[in-house]
């Protein structure tokens, strides 16, 4: 499983992919939990829980779909984090 | 000016029929841009508070901005300007698709249109010069049959943008709509009725000529570095539309629900981007120039809703999805396509219905006002239903068109307490409760309760903009260091309308520096940071010049009481109300003006304005 950073997220973490620690498959939520914990830059300090950042800071997609905390991720899978702009 | 720009506009008296031609000076053009800031300074210049915005005197003012056809990626919008008849103050509105280059392509960088027709008509602008032609064959057509039947006369090159039966009526929500099914739309403020009282039907132009550019090459090694990381940063929107985050936007409690009195909704996911991608989405629409894609284009092939043509949009899934608790995506879709077809605004559209369906669950309306008709929560024919009555005029859909504020004001008792609206323009689909600082953007647009006048929800959600003071995403309950924010922000959209550049480009990394570069390889205007910003800022301030003209005082610089006292229950939003009194002094500060919100002598003067 790997783990690819869109550009705004790259930066502030410094690297482009990172393949997460824990065993898989996993749900998203753990996931993340992980990579909040390697790399701290990535949430916003503003926001405490992860279900609060999560649509409001970031949104991950995986094969074309947009991911919710309670999904599973397989070790085959490659999660993208994007920005969860919407609206207009 | 060395480019971009070709420095004279149409000018037509529909009264009299005369066509002129007018040269814009660039002094002109520098301080106030394009688009937005140059209809506004005209609008300023031609009416008064007095002006009856579906009179003669009321100047309907098509503008494009600077870098209309040229490579500068998001630059074909084009700004539509016109008091409103819908608030009775500044109106306006911005669209994509493909006119503005059209219109630039003619030669013209604008359109003013004055007086009223006897009988309908509408106006072709070639390069040649411009006509006022019979529009007997169109009037009643809807949009769609419109653009098709315009270009069955004028060519397949055309581009078209018109009014519906909804405009041609004078419905005071009614939209002008572009680029026939794919339908972009000048939505908000009730500009199709303008339209529609001076018998105007459709402005139609058919131009080919090549806009100049002053630095071509440099222009476009500035482009090519840019462009990847605006096409990377809004992945998301050229898969799942601008209702990409739908479902987030539920969670942290800023999708509209059930009249905006609702807290959290299981059903999002039925209408969410991800949803229309899996069941109804057919292809992406680009407007012209435009890198990112994040228009749609659905069918629903059969049953009660089955149409074809284009997506709705996240700000209609909100209104008649959410705001009614309509979970349907194929009835939204049909909905849509409805408001398109008619020339309606779907946010206003949507917000008058979800006002009806909890007067109607009060017992404050009844089915004797419906004709029958059920007006239950979450009832997709009934919305739909409304739709047809608000376009056509008819029954209930003939007071709700006039806008919640004057349908509460007609129905009288505590009606008011359910009409959601700022300077009397409907909400869109975000929520003041989950963005302090939408709050004071909402009672502090001009053109009434708006988040793109000053999109400061941009800059708390991932956009950044550091020449500026935004390093990085602001807490979004926060509440000191809102006004200067809010200045700035609004100052920034301002600029982004006059320039005519699409606002989704600040997701994509656009910034002040781009923007620079490009005025100086295109126009020729080597523009600082300060003289830029200035020139939003004195934009903004004249449309509040203009709003003090009509009456606006601190008193109309607010939001409803639901907004300030009644937070949601659960959710992400959960128990905040913005705190807007305290922000709006520190905003009326940062942005120089007294307490009651007038702009002081000194900041007139210094931004080279006058009363």
């Amino acid at each position: 499983m790997i783990v690819r950073f869109g550009s705004m997220y790259s930066e502030r973490v410094g690297c482009e992919e990172y393949e997460p620690g824990i065993e898989k498959p996993a749900r998203l939520i753990e996931i993340l939990e992980e990579l909040e914990r390697v790399f701290p830059l990535l949430k916003n300090g503003s926001m405490e829980k992860i279900g609060d950042r999560y649509g409001a800071h970031y949104l991950c997609i995986s094969n074309g779909k947009i991911l919710r905390l309670v999904d599973m991720i397989n070790n085959e899978d490659m999660v993208e984090i994007i920005p969860p702009i919407m609206g207009g | 000016m060395k480019g971009g720009c070709r420095g004279r506009i149409l000018r037509i008296d529909l009264s009299n029929g005369r066509v002129w031609e007018q040269l814009l000076d660039e002094e002109l053009c520098r301080k106030y841009i394009g688009g937005s800031g140059i209809g506004a300074r005209f609008l300023y210049d031609m009416t008064d508070g007095d002006t009856n915005p579906l009179g003669s005197e009321n100047p309907l003012i098509f503008m494009t901005g600077p870098f209309a056809g040229t490579p500068v990626p998001t630059s074909g919008r084009h700004h539509i300007t016109a008091k409103s008849p819908l608030t009775g103050i500044y109106g306006e509105g911005d669209v994509g698709g493909s006119w503005g280059v059209g219109l630039k392509a003619c030669g013209y960088d604008g359109i003013i249109i004055e007086g009223k027709s006897q009988k309908p008509v509408y106006i072709l602008v070639q390069e040649s010069g411009a006509g006022i032609l019979d529009a007997g064959f169109l009037w009643g057509r809807d949009t769609y049959q419109t653009d098709e039947m315009l270009k069955g006369v004028h060519g397949n090159k055309t581009t078209v943008s018109c009014i519906g039966p909804a405009g041609e009526k004078q419905i005071k929500i009614a939209a002008v709509m572009h680029d026939g099914s794919h339908a972009r739309a000048v939505g908000r403020t009730g500009l199709g009725a303008v339209m529609g009282s001076k018998k105007l039907k459709a402005v139609v132009v058919s131009g080919g000529s090549y806009i100049p550019v002053f630095q071509q090459e440099r222009l476009k090694h500035s482009i090519r570095k840019i462009v990847p990381t605006i096409v990377e940063k809004t992945a998301g929107m050229k898969q799942f539309g601008t209702a990409a985050g739908t479902v987030g936007a539920e969670k942290i409690g800023d999708f509209p629900l059930k009249n905006w009195s609702g807290s959290v909704w299981d059903r999002v996911e039925n209408i969410s981007g991800q949803r229309m991608k899996d069941t109804i989405l057919t292809r992406r629409y680009f407007c012209t120039g435009c890198v990112i894609g994040c228009g749609r284009e659905v069918e629903v092939k059969k049953g009660p809703y089955a149409m074809k043509g284009a997506g709705p949009e996240y700000e209609t899934l909100g209104t008649l999805g959410g705001l009614c608790l309509v979970d349907d995506l194929e009835a939204i879709a049909y909905g849509g396509e409805l408001c398109n077809r008619y020339g309606l605004d779907t946010i206003s559209a949507g917000s008058a219905i979800a006002f009806a369906m909890e007067l109607y669950e009060k017992g404050i309306i009844g089915t004797g006002d419906t004709d029958g008709l059920q007006l239950k929560w979450g009832s997709a024919g009934a919305m739909v239903e409304m739709i047809h009555q608000i376009g056509r005029g008819e029954g209930l859909g003939r007071l709700l068109g006039s806008g919640v504020r004057e349908a509460a004001r007609c129905i009288g008792g505590n009606a008011v307490d359910y009409a959601i609206h700022s300077k009397g323009l409907e909400f869109p689909a975000h929520d003041p409760r989950a963005f302090n600082s939408l709050a004071l953007g909402y009672a502090t647009s001009n053109r009434g309760a708006c988040h793109l006048q000053g999109a400061s929800y941009f800059f708390e959600k991932t956009a950044v903009m550091p020449e500026l003071g935004i390093p990085g995403p602001k807490d979004r309950f926060r509440v000191e260091e809102q006004g200067e924010f809010q200045k700035n922000c609004q100052d920034l959209m301002c600029l982004m309308d006059s320039l005519k550049l699409c606002k989704f480009t600040l997701y994509g990394g656009l910034r002040t520096t781009h923007v620079r570069e490009w005025l100086e390889y295109v126009v020729g205007w080597d523009m600082g940071l300060e003289e830029l910003m200035t020139a939003g800022e004195r934009i903004f301030n004249l449309k509040r010049m203009y709003n003090v003209k009509c009456g606006i005082t601190r008193s109309d610089d607010t939001i409803p009481e639901r907004m300030l006292k009644q937070p949601r229950t659960e959710g992400g939003a959960k128990g905040n109300l913005p705190p807007l009194d305290k922000m709006l002094d520190e905003y009326y500060t940062a942005r120089g003006w007294d307490k009651n919100g007038v702009p002081l002598q000194a900041t007139v003067g210094r931004l080279g304005l006058a009363w």
